[in-house]
């Protein structure tokens, strides 16, 4: 079949859209735009009509305005008149304008002046007030101060009453003082008369002497004969006299405690209850009870009473060699342990033990007011303790050559006797210088035991102490580093174990190796 | 579907029902040979033209679509039936005037429905209602209710006997009930269905 | 057919396609009411479109320069002519343009709206109302059936009308899918567009598809109108004067408008019954 028909009719087709479509769609196109832009123009030169219309009408206007003001200017003359009015108004105000313009830098001057004047004083009012406050702190300070010494004045006040009273107080102990002396003072005479009447009782066992026969003197003599002869089955150790011259307690080798009548030399009671040798004895100043330290390292307390010892203060671990009471309710004891301890008698409870004896000790005694202890000791020295403090408050080194054996205190505190293994008894100023004073030996005179006693007499002015020979040997103290020996008591046959003089001064006892012990009167 | 012959035929029988007559139905015929009927109804009512058409307007003289809204007006119905040659089927054109002012869509259902809101199907707007077109026999411009599914519908009404029946009367029992017009059952019933 | 024969189809279907006509409106001078004359109004348009959619810009152009105005009453002539809108472009082109003037001037009128002759158009959706009116006669015609026009979606509707304005086969041919209808088809829709006493008229021809495939264009026109003096009167397709040996079914194909309908025009008609 033939496409004649379609090519013709494609190729018709062709030409008509190149006849229609394609040659006018570009022309369309730009007409469009062109009228587009011919409407955007009209708007815009529609605007500015407007606009132009509006500034015209302005214009309109500020012309008329212009015009109205000029017409109103028509005669000339009228007008030069009021120009010459006005040019007058003019000057004169100039005038004033000038004077006024002066005026006003004078007032500006003025404005400045017064702001400086101001200026100023505001700094002096700052100054015054920095003043005003330094004063105000001064005055506060003041007060304070013032405060302060109000304070201080009642102080002062209240230590013045204080010291007035202390002052009272001390003049009333101060006369309590003198009262309590004046009291001892006569007491001690109402003794030394008592003894007297008892010494003129006593006559028959008293050989007058007649270089002492003047029987009012303080310094009694010492006893020269044998009042008692008490023999034992034992050996006595130690001795000692009871404050009221009652009894006299004997510590025993055959471990019992002694008591005898002084006057009769009859025994009046044993106690037991030590475990070995007792070695030393002591009455309590109440006489009511006897310390007795022993080989077995106890110490006991007995009662008057009671032959069963109260209490046993164990404690030492060595012989017990020295005890004394110090007062009614504590006792120390010195033991061959280097300690001395320190006990309580209601519970028989140690209640310090001293360490600070440092070697055995071999005799003690208690001294002033119960407050001081001395104590003789192995190594040669004396040893003086504080019994509140416990403290060591004083050490005689080398007293002696060798051990010193024994101590005793003078009745007035004021010396010290110590018997030394060197043979030599001293007695030392207890007072201050803590020298010996007199230094007693005799050739006959001779220590072997560790433990030999040494004794003052109560007055003090003499000092008894046992013999190896079996004599007691007396000196007679006189002046310082004056001394003589007074005499010599014989009686025992052996050696002299201790030495004891009564409180009184009547009697002098000694004990012996050979179980006897004399009564010297 | 019915041929032209067929709907000629039916025409003729229709309008020759006294009843029918009565009603003012009239049988065309126009040089060339086509055919239709036609019924002109007037009836009173308050019209209201389209307010938003006025406003575009400024009035002149003698401006002929220039509108006056009267209280009371008589609108006058000018109803054609004819032959649709592509869906073989009779369709219903009509014109609506007041005051020999033409209306438009809008108008026209909203007299017909009576202000009410459901009387169209809610899937028909006034454009699917009425559209507008030609007069297959006059030419000029009518609107017209649309032929599409109209044989569909005859077709499940009666059964395909459609030579033994009154289709012109059927089918305007059918869609003149649409537009107000009433079919006399003397145009229909002596004949079997 | 042979390779060529089928690109040629495809190509001159495009070609078809981009048809467009350059118009030149002008308005009557009696309706001109300022005191200036408007500038006259040249687009183009695409031969497959309608009249009214130029509504809208027309109105834009020429609104300063009436004073009355009613935008449903605009309408256009051309010599006198009433031009009926409801054909397309290209139709209302070649039977009126007898002259072949390019661009084609016709003129717009404001007034006096020709209410019996051609429908009133209120909105574009009128417009596409109409189209879619044609198309349903088209495929009631071919399928006997209206339900696949009926379904389209509004979207479908909207892409159908927009390919249909600027001239895209492609959203055309898509489209077409959606409304493609099965079955046999039964007529092809062809109208017959002349000119006779002043007055466009149309006539439906529509021929079974047995007939189609055995006429020429030349042997169908002389089947319907006999009486037409084949020398002076002129046959025109979409703008060509086809060969009379063009077969009909070819034609249809190709030069099928939008609406599915086969425009074939006869101008300078002088006897025609």
């Amino acid at each position: 079949m033939s496409q004649v028909w379609k090519s013709q009719f494609h190729a018709s087709l062709i030409e008509r859209n190149r006849a229609e479509a394609n040659s006018f769609l570009a022309l369309v196109r730009s007409h469009e735009q062109i009228l587009r832009d011919c409407l955007e123009i009209k708007q815009q030169n529609n605007q500015l009509k407007k606009q132009n219309k509006e500034q015209k009408e302005q214009l309109e206007k500020l012309n008329q305005q212009i015009e109205g003001h000029l017409s109103t200017g028509a005669s000339v003359q009228i007008t030069s008149q009021r120009v010459r009015e006005l040019e007058d108004k003019i000057f004169s105000l100039q005038e004033e304008l000038t004077s006024s313009l002066r005026s006003k830098a004078d007032t500006s001057q003025q404005i400045l002046d017064l702001t400086n004047e101001v200026q100023n004083l505001k700094q002096q009012l700052k100054e015054k007030q920095s003043e005003i406050a330094a004063n105000t702190k001064l005055t506060q300070t003041v007060e304070d101060k013032n405060k302060v010494i109000q304070v201080m004045r009642e102080e002062s006040e209240a230590i013045r009453i204080e010291i007035k009273q202390a002052n009272e107080t001390a003049s009333k102990l101060q006369e309590e003082n003198k009262a309590f002396v004046q009291r001892i003072i006569e007491q001690k005479q109402r003794q030394y008369q008592n003894r007297q009447t008892l010494d003129s009782n006593n006559s028959e066992f008293l050989m007058l002497d007649p270089l002492d026969s003047n029987l009012g003197a303080p310094t009694i003599r010492p006893p020269v004969e044998i009042h008692h002869d008490i023999s034992l089955d034992t050996q006595i150790n130690d001795i000692d006299f009871s404050e009221d011259n009652q009894y006299i307690a004997l510590a025993a080798n055959d471990k019992s405690i002694k008591v005898y009548y002084t006057k009769s030399g009859q025994l009046h009671s044993s106690f037991f209850g030590c475990a070995d040798s007792v070695v030393c004895v002591a009455f309590s100043p109440n006489n009511q009870m006897l310390l007795g330290g022993s080989a077995d390292h106890a110490c006991r307390l007995w009662s008057m009473g009671n032959a069963r010892a109260k209490h046993t203060l164990t404690g030492h671990t060595k012989q017990v060699y020295a005890a004394d009471f110090a007062g009614d309710n504590k006792a120390v004891t010195g033991s061959y342990d280097r300690t001395i301890k320190v006990w309580e008698l209601n519970q028989g409870t140690c209640i310090k033990t001293m360490l600070n004896a440092k070697s055995k000790v071999h005799d003690l005694e208690v001294g002033k007011n119960n407050s001081t202890l001395f104590s003789a000791h192995f190594d040669s020295c004396i040893r003086m303790f504080d019994l509140r403090s416990y403290d060591l408050v004083r050490e005689i080194t080398k007293a002696h050559e060798s051990q010193v054996t024994s101590i005793n205190i003078s009745r007035d505190d004021l010396y010290l006797v110590t018997c030394g293994r060197d043979s030599v008894c001293k007695v030392w100023d207890a007072r201050r210088s803590y020298e010996p004073v007199h230094v007693l030996s005799h050739p006959d005179y001779k220590v072997n035991m560790e433990t030999n006693k040494v004794t003052f007499s109560p007055c003090g002015s003499y000092v008894a102490s046992g013999s190896v020979n079996g004599q007691v040997f007396v000196w007679k103290l006189k002046n310082a580093h004056d001394d003589e020996l007074d005499s010599t008591l014989k009686g025992h046959k052996g050696l002299v174990t201790c030495v004891s003089w009564s409180p009184d001064g009547s009697v002098v006892a000694s004990a012996s190796v050979d179980k006897r012990v004399i009564m010297y009167q | 579907m019915i041929s032209l012959d067929h709907f000629e035929k039916s025409c003729r029988d229709f309008v020759s029902n006294q009843d029918v007559q009565l009603q003012g139905w009239k049988f065309c015929v126009v040089d060339g040979g086509g055919v239709y009927l036609n019924v002109v109804k007037r009836c009173d009512t308050r019209v209201e033209v389209n307010v938003k058409e006025c406003e575009e307007l400024e009035f002149e003289e003698h401006d002929p679509s220039a509108v006056a809204v009267s209280n009371t007006s008589v609108i006058e119905f000018d109803f054609h039936i004819a032959y649709h040659k592509i869906f073989k089927v009779p369709f219903l054109l009509l014109r609506a005037t007041v005051d020999g002012i033409q209306l438009g869509q809008q108008d026209i259902i909203q007299h017909l429905s009576e202000g009410k809101d459901d009387w169209l199907p809610k899937e028909l707007n006034h454009y699917t209602f009425l559209t507008q077109g030609e007069h297959p026999v006059l030419g000029t411009i009518y609107f017209y209710l649309h032929p599409c599914q109209t044989a569909e519908l005859i077709t499940t009404v009666t059964d395909r006997d459609f030579e033994r029946i009154d289709y012109v009367a059927v089918w305007l029992s059918f869609f003149g009930r649409a537009v107000g017009l009433h079919v006399p059952m003397s145009s229909i019933s002596n004949k079997k269905i | 057919m042979t390779n060529t024969d089928i690109i040629r189809d495809s190509e001159v279907r495009r070609q078809i396609w981009k048809g467009a006509i350059p118009l030149l409106i002008n308005i009557s001078s009696h309706e001109i009411t300022s005191l200036q004359t408007p500038y006259p109004f040249y687009v183009m348009i695409p031969r497959q479109s309608y009249l009214p959619t130029l509504g809208e810009s027309v109105r834009n152009h020429f609104v300063d320069y009436v004073s009355t105005f009613n935008k449903s009453d605009l309408w256009f002539e051309c010599q006198g002519e009433v031009l009926k809108w409801n054909l397309p472009v290209g139709v209302l082109f070649d039977v009126h343009n007898t002259s072949h003037n390019l661009p084609w001037s016709i003129t717009v009128h404001f007034n006096a709206f020709p209410t019996d002759k051609i429908y009133k158009c209120l909105s574009e959706s009128d417009v596409i109302w109409t189209y879619l009116n044609t198309l349903k006669e088209a495929m009631y015609l071919q399928y006997n059936n209206v339900n696949s026009i009926m379904m389209l979606s509004k979207n479908d509707q909207t892409k159908l009308w927009e390919a249909i304005k600027d001239n895209k086969l492609n959203d055309y041919d898509e489209t077409k899918e959606q409304f493609k209808a099965d079955g046999t088809l039964k007529l092809h829709p062809i109208r017959i567009v002349y000119e006779l006493n002043k007055e466009v008229k149309n006539e439906l021809v529509p021929l079974s598809d047995e007939e189609v495939k055995a006429e020429t264009l030349g042997s169908f026109l002389q089947k319907v109108k006999p009486n037409r003096d084949v020398e002076r009167t002129n046959v025109v397709v979409q703008g060509i004067k086809p060969s009379l040996e063009t077969p009909l079914d070819w034609l249809i194909d190709a030069c099928s408008h939008p609406d599915q309908f086969l425009y074939i025009c006869l101008t300078n008609v002088i006897n025609l019954n």
